[in-house]
């Protein structure tokens, strides 16, 4: 049995933590799809079926079941990796699973590029507003942490895009890719690292351009919350004693802040890197609304509208999923660089 | 009087009121104007147009008179595109890129809409963009011509009329199928492959398909089974180019059902035979036609890509409306965006050529200003399409007719089409829009041109109910 305030012993315990809070999340799901008005397979059908093919489709889904053997059903299939098949107009008959692994590169390449983003500007302005306490600096770059972080997404995009597609001309509108140019093969779904892999440099071209306004958008939403924390922690640890005794040494401004108090005021953005990845992917709906991405988040927006019960569930619980264990990798991240979180 | 009134309608409109059961196509929240085009005609089937004018007068009348339905209003369509595209109609029943042609750029078209296309397969797609794709891939028996309503031979190689291939009857309606017709795959197309693809469509009777177009409208029958010959299909083949449809009921626009997309024959057979079980999926190298057009790439509800079909039959059939050789464009590419607003900034980023369906009334105004900076050309057109308010008149409040007609007399259709939709409408008073035959004003001419409120007012008093006005000119019901 692993030690208390091991490494193992606090991965374990994440572990076994995460599993509730998944059921919680699957049960929220399976409830709000059911409270909400409206029915799937009059969305589908537009109320142009006869009542007797609406009860058999219903009776072939198990909608007509009681709720509970309804729930029991959708856990087992959770819990097998059988999310069902697709009930909406555009993806009708087709596994769940299948549509979302082919929508998910799309939002992977969408997040790393944010992240990147978010992490430059964040933690940039952090730094310089950290470093001049005070000063214009610090006041433009905490304005700067304020402001971003609560400008809607939808439309701080439409603006980029005003400017700098329409206006300028300097980068596309929306959408992944170029609909005048094929799609580089795929091999990981990823169109920047497929483009590579295939030797496609004018196609890695198209990707990077087609990715820079959605992931500019979003990355500058989220590095609001990296600036305020970065500059926040700078100021704790610039105080420390051991910044002193370097400052007491003569060592230069640049070297004691890059060196001591810059890395050490990095450890809180970790503990936040979790909070920061749910915040990530909820606003990677909106970016991927506003920017015609053709991921998750625009596959969840879809299936809503059209009820696709199967497709919204599988959607949240890949998502659900992915946030999950990227908060497990945090905290084991987390535990592993500060031991005295363990106990 | 109102009891008088209501027995009046009662008598006469019980058929209209009770959807299917009587015309087989009217679902009162989802039944399309293209359902009424076909409905009204048949109800007109085989008698004289002063007949039919009577009929649809008494129809529209009762509709005024009962008001299950409010119309009101009648959309214009529009289209935004770069000013070196050319013979762009918006015609009103189909529309269709490949009389269009280009000047300036390469022989490609990249078009933007905000539809998504739902099925490829003719057997189940009844919404319109999938229609429009579909009619972009697939030839019917007869086709529009480019400009009007008027039919062409499209597969036939005439247009059957009474005593030239239509019984006197109008139940038997005979077809010569041009010789040496093939799918875009080289599977060959002939009389059993059409006979094959309408039974096929009937059969299947996919759910919210316009099966029944064919079926019940159409007096095919929905059996191949000879169980109950009052619904069993009767089609003839007697050679590969001559096809028989033999209806139960005479239907004098069953030409019209042949040129429509239910009707577009696919293969049935082959490696490439369309599925007998269910819907064709809507993939790449799944959907073939025998169209201008193929569909050479296709990412569900993002975009797809249509190729000129190097085999297709009928480049010249379009020749007497002026055009010899049909498509011109060599590649369309049909993207679908999200929203409006995306579809306007593409548009005049230069992203897409054009823009059709559906551009916010406010964009439409902003681009015909910016018209001539932008090198782009605004066109509007005659459309069939309506909105209108439905009422479930089986549950209360909206079962007392009174009130209904209340609401009928406060609508202000004026304020709808100039503040809402900037001019881009024109009120509607009839459930027949203008555009077609036999349309009268009547909501116009029972509850006047202008909102009445003091005759609201009065009926609605009958309820308890009063009209509040706001400041703003809204009105609500308290």
């Amino acid at each position: 049995m692993p030690r208390r305030g091991s490494l193992v012993a606090y991965g374990v315990t994440r572990l076994v933590m995460a599993f509730p809070m998944l059921l919680i999340l699957l049960t929220v799901v399976f409830v709000v799809l059911r409270i909400i008005p409206g029915d799937p397979i009059y969305a589908l059908y537009g109320g142009r079926a006869k009542p007797s093919v609406v009860m058999a489709q219903r009776h072939k889904l198990g909608l007509d079941q009681p709720l509970y053997l309804q729930f029991a059903n959708y856990i087992a299939q959770v819990f097998t990796g059988n999310f069902g098949t697709s009930l909406g107009p555009i993806f009708g008959g087709q596994n769940v699973m299948d549509v979302i692994m082919q929508r998910l590169p799309a939002t992977v390449e969408l997040a790393v590029g944010s992240m990147l983003v978010a992490t430059i500007i964040g933690i940039s302005v952090g730094i310089l507003s950290g470093i001049n306490r005070d000063r214009i600096v610090d006041v433009v770059g905490r304005l700067y942490g304020t402001i971003i972080f609560v400008i809607p997404i939808f439309w701080l995009g439409l603006m980029l895009q005003f400017v700098f597609a329409v206006d300028l001309k300097w980068f596309p509108v929306n959408s992944r890719f170029d609909v005048s140019i094929p799609p580089p093969a795929t091999i990981t779904g990823l169109y920047t690292i497929d483009s590579l892999l295939k030797g496609r440099l004018d196609a890695f071209a198209v990707a990077v351009r087609h990715l820079f306004l959605p992931c500019l958008t979003l990355g500058l939403v989220l590095s609001g919350f990296f600036t305020k924390t970065v500059r926040a922690n700078l100021l704790r640890t610039a105080g420390a004693d051991y910044v002193e005794a370097a400052r007491a040494r003569g060592i230069r401004r640049r070297a004691i802040v890059m060196r001591y108090a810059f890395k050490n005021a990095l450890i809180p953005v970790i503990t936040v890197l979790g909070l920061e990845f749910a915040i990530l992917f909820a606003g990677a709906v909106l970016t991927e609304t506003t920017f015609n991405w053709n991921g998750m988040g625009l596959l969840l927006v879809n299936s809503i509208e059209v009820q696709d019960y199967p497709l919204i569930q599988g959607t949240i619980i890949v998502y659900s999923f992915i946030i999950v264990i990227i908060s497990l990798m945090v905290d084991f991240l987390n535990g592993l660089i500060d031991p005295r979180v363990r106990y | 009087m109102a009891k008088a009134e209501e027995t009046y309608h009662r008598r006469h409109c019980r058929g209209y009121l009770g959807g299917r059961s009587r015309f087989g196509c009217l679902n009162p929240p989802t039944h399309s104007v293209h359902d009424c085009v076909v409905v009204q005609q048949r109800e007109a089937g085989n008698s004289s147009s002063t007949v039919r004018n009577q009929l649809f007068t008494s129809i529209q009348s009762q509709l005024a008179s009962d008001v299950p339905y409010i119309p009101l209003w009648e959309g214009k369509a529009n289209i935004v595109y770069k000013t070196d595209i050319n013979n762009v109609f918006l015609h009103p029943v189909v529309f269709r890129y490949f009389f269009m042609s280009r000047t300036t750029s390469n022989n490609t078209l990249v078009a933007g809409t905000t539809d998504r296309v739902k099925s490829l397969d003719p057997a189940y797609a009844y919404d319109y963009f999938s229609i429009e794709v579909i009619n972009q891939v697939f030839d019917t028996l007869l086709v529009y011509n480019p400009t009007d309503q008027t039919l062409m031979p499209g597969l036939a190689t005439s247009i059957p009329a009474p005593g030239n291939g239509v019984s006197s009857d109008l139940k038997t309606w005979n077809y010569t199928l041009r010789a040496g017709l093939k799918f875009s795959d080289g599977s060959l197309l002939n009389s059993t492959t059409v006979k094959n693809s309408i039974i096929r469509a009937i059969t299947l009777n996919l759910p919210g398909s316009a099966a029944f177009l064919l079926s019940d409208v159409g007096q095919l029958g929905n059996t191949t089974s000879t169980a109950n010959p009052k619904f069993t299909i009767n089609i003839d083949t007697p050679d590969p180019t001559h096809i028989s449809f033999h209806l139960h009921q005479p239907v004098a626009f069953f030409n019209l059902l042949m040129a429509f997309s239910v009707s577009a024959p696919v293969p049935t057979f082959g490696s490439n035979a369309y599925s007998t079980t269910g819907a064709q999926p809507t993939e790449q190298g799944k959907v073939i036609g025998d169209g201008p057009y193929t569909l050479t790439a296709y990412t569900a509800g993002q975009s797809l890509d249509l190729t000129a079909n190097a085999g297709y039959y009928g480049k010249a059939i379009y020749a007497s409306a002026g055009f010899p050789s049909v498509p011109i464009i060599n590649k369309v590419t049909i993207k679908s965006e999200t929203t409006a607003t995306q579809l306007k900034n593409d548009l005049t980023a230069g992203s897409i050529d054009m823009a059709y369906r559906t551009l916010n009334p406010q964009d439409i105004t902003s681009l015909q200003i910016q018209a001539a900076s932008l090198g782009l050309k605004v066109q509007f057109g005659q459309s069939p399409q309506i909105r209108y308010l439905v009422f479930n008149v089986k549950t209360a409040p909206f079962n007392n007719v009174l009130l209904r007609r209340a609401i009928a007399y406060a609508v202000d259709r004026s304020l709808i089409a100039n503040d809402v939709f900037n001019g881009q409408v024109d009120p509607l008073w009839s459930m027949i829009p203008p555009l077609l035959n036999y349309s009268i004003p009547v909501f116009q001419l029972v509850y006047g041109s202008s909102p009445n409120l003091t005759q609201a007012g009065n009926l609605l008093s009958q309820f308890g109910l009063s009209i509040y006005q706001t400041l703003d000119a809204t009105r609500s019901i308290t």
